[in-house]
């Protein structure tokens, strides 16, 4: 899967299920700053995220990722 | 003085709001039912009580792991009464016994003379149940929860099996499980480890119904000045702009709040929010679609009088079967939990609850009928996996003059899944609450915060169960709203 299609399966699901702006969806979006996702809110994206990818993740992983390129890679570095 | 309301009288509501009326809340206290006590609640038969969820706890002396919370919950005074130091829990599989002793040290060699080759392993595995349990509860201690350390991440099972090389062994040691649901084989070893390290410490029944907690809580909230009405049940969390603003009964009262707790099963308490749209439907999906434990078949059997002398340990026995897998035949009952309750007049057995679980689709079929009302063919299953269980546990109990069992019986009753439902509101009868996951934990370990910034949850879903995973969450609750003198 090339970064751009994990671009575009991870901003979809940030915009249809966190309800969030997509103007604000870009690679130097801070993930609890700019999307203002909170430690409940990370759960439910990293729920998302391992359906959608079929990857798991480590939640200590996670927690070092600050903005959305950061998640974008971190995906693509599990794949 | 802020304004709480708790909805739901079990166990985590009532602790949660003694804990906040004695740290200065006006507290209101909501129960659907006419008593508190939710998986506490004892119900009454041909003149006996018996117990729904509650048969022992752990660590209630002093230096223990519940002594210093249930000294501030005023709760060390009931007439607690200390199992055998020597064998609190004997172990039968398929016809050998087996004991758990008090005493980390104790623990260990007592099963040693049974497993040599493994006394250093026993030893080992005593002294990281105490430093695993330590360190569960000072990472909650403070109110915060992390799950960092890889000592958080590792199953029960898989702990067990680099510990020990005896597969009967592992049995042993996993067969009181019944009090955890060890058939999830993913059970963090944190949760086994926090809740077997009290019960090794020290373990307690009640010379009692085990609603005396309940009661003893209730009335000292009332005595610092709470309020708690049974019979309104809570059908709706009003919110406002995302801020929770109270909550409405069945009987159509409204109850202001500046803070709304919530004791009931997390799924549906979602689903008492006003505003659907307050929610994300990825929280709400998520929450829904976790695992829930097993529910529980209980046979609450009252006792012939002075037919059987009383035992001062649980029996936990097994026929052809593991404590870590689930039983795949519903035709077959091959585990049992028995409980035995003190005649305080004389050293005999009042009576005797034996208890096996019971998956929700064994009963799923009668869902949606009342007590009472579950027709022919409900009586009749309950009656055939009674006398399963009875039949089970007959050569482990020992009765006066070596008499049948079965002739030592007054009466007895039974209970299913879904008579849990039905009296605690928990979905699917789930006796544990959410099945933890060691691969998944934080989904499946909730957080006592919800989207709804003063709307929290307590309880055995949330966090840790059983008594003592209740009185954790209690405590971790209450320190998101303030700091507990």
């Amino acid at each position: 899967m090339t970064l751009e299609e994990i671009k575009e399966k991870v901003n979809v699901s940030l915009a249809e299920e966190f309800e969030i702006e997509e103007s604000l969806l870009t690679p130097d979006a801070n993930i609890k700053t700019t999307l203002k996702l909170d430690s409940l809110s990370i759960i439910d994206l990293i729920a998302i995220i391992e359906d959608t990818f079929s990857i798991k993740t480590e939640v200590a992983e996670i927690k070092q990722v600050a903005t959305l390129g950061d998640l974008y890679g971190y995906i693509q570095s599990k794949l | 003085m802020k304004k709480v309301v708790v909805a739901g009288a079990g166990l985590g509501g009532l602790e949660t709001a003694y804990i906040l009326a004695k740290n200065g809340f006006q507290v209101t206290v909501l129960e659907k039912h006419r008593t508190v006590g939710g998986a506490l609640q004892s119900f009454c038969r041909n003149g006996e009580l018996f117990d729904t969820g509650f048969h022992y706890v752990g660590g209630l002396e002093q230096g223990q792991s519940l002594y210093d919370r249930f000294k501030y919950l005023n709760l060390l005074h009931l007439p607690w009464h200390r199992l055998n130091k020597e064998c609190f829990d004997r172990i039968i599989i398929d016809g050998n016994s087996y004991v758990h002793a008090n005493g980390h040290k104790q623990f260990a060699e007592k099963l040693a003379i049974q497993f040599p080759s493994e006394r250093e392993s026993l030893l080992r595995f005593a002294g990281l149940i105490r430093e695993t349990a330590a360190a569960v509860m000072s990472n909650f201690a403070d109110g915060s929860r992390t799950f960092d350390n890889p000592l958080y991440t590792q199953s029960t099972l898989q702990v067990l099996q680099t510990i020990f090389k005896d597969r009967l062994l592992i049995d042993v040691i996993g067969a009181s499980g019944s009090k955890i649901d060890l058939t999830n084989n993913d059970l963090p070893f944190f949760v086994f480890a926090e809740i077997f390290n009290s019960y090794i410490e020290s373990a307690w029944r009640l010379d009692g119904p085990g609603s005396l907690i309940a009661d003893s809580l209730a009335q000292d909230i009332r005595s610092m000045g709470g309020t708690i009405c049974c019979n309104r049940q809570v059908t709706g969390i009003n919110t406002r702009n995302g801020i929770a603003t109270g909550v409405t009964t069945s009987n159509q009262e409204f109850y202001p709040a500046d803070l709304v707790i919530s004791d009931i099963a997390p799924s549906v308490t979602l689903d008492l929010i006003d505003q659907p749209g307050v929610i994300r439907n990825i929280y709400r999906r998520r929450i829904e679609n976790l695992d829930k434990s097993l529910g529980m078949f209980t046979v609450n059997i009252r006792l012939k009088q002075e037919s059987v002398p009383y035992l001062n340990s649980n029996l936990f026995i097994f026929r052809n079967s593991s404590p870590w897998s689930a039983c795949q035949d519903s035709s077959i009952s091959d585990r049992a939990m028995v409980s035995f309750r003190p005649c305080l007049t004389s050293s005999f057995c009042s009576n005797i609850d034996l208890l096996a679980p019971m998956s929700w689709n064994m009963v799923e079929k009668w869902a949606g009928t009342t007590v009472g009302h579950r027709g022919p063919d409900y009586l009749e299953f309950k009656e055939r996996k009674a006398k399963e269980l009875i039949s089970l546990v007959s050569p482990h109990i020992q009765t006066k003059e070596n008499a049948d069992f079965s002739e030592c019986i007054e009466s007895y009753s039974t209970s299913t899944p879904l008579t849990w439902t039905d009296y605690t509101g928990t979905p699917q009868g789930s006796a544990f609450g959410i099945v933890k996951k060691s691969s998944e934990l934080e989904k499946t370990m909730l957080s006592v915060r919800t989207p709804v910034e003063n709307l929290y949850l307590t309880g055995q879903n949330i966090n840790l169960h059983g008594i003592m995973g209740v009185t954790m969450t209690a405590w971790l609750t209450c320190q998101k709203i303030c700091q507990i003198q």
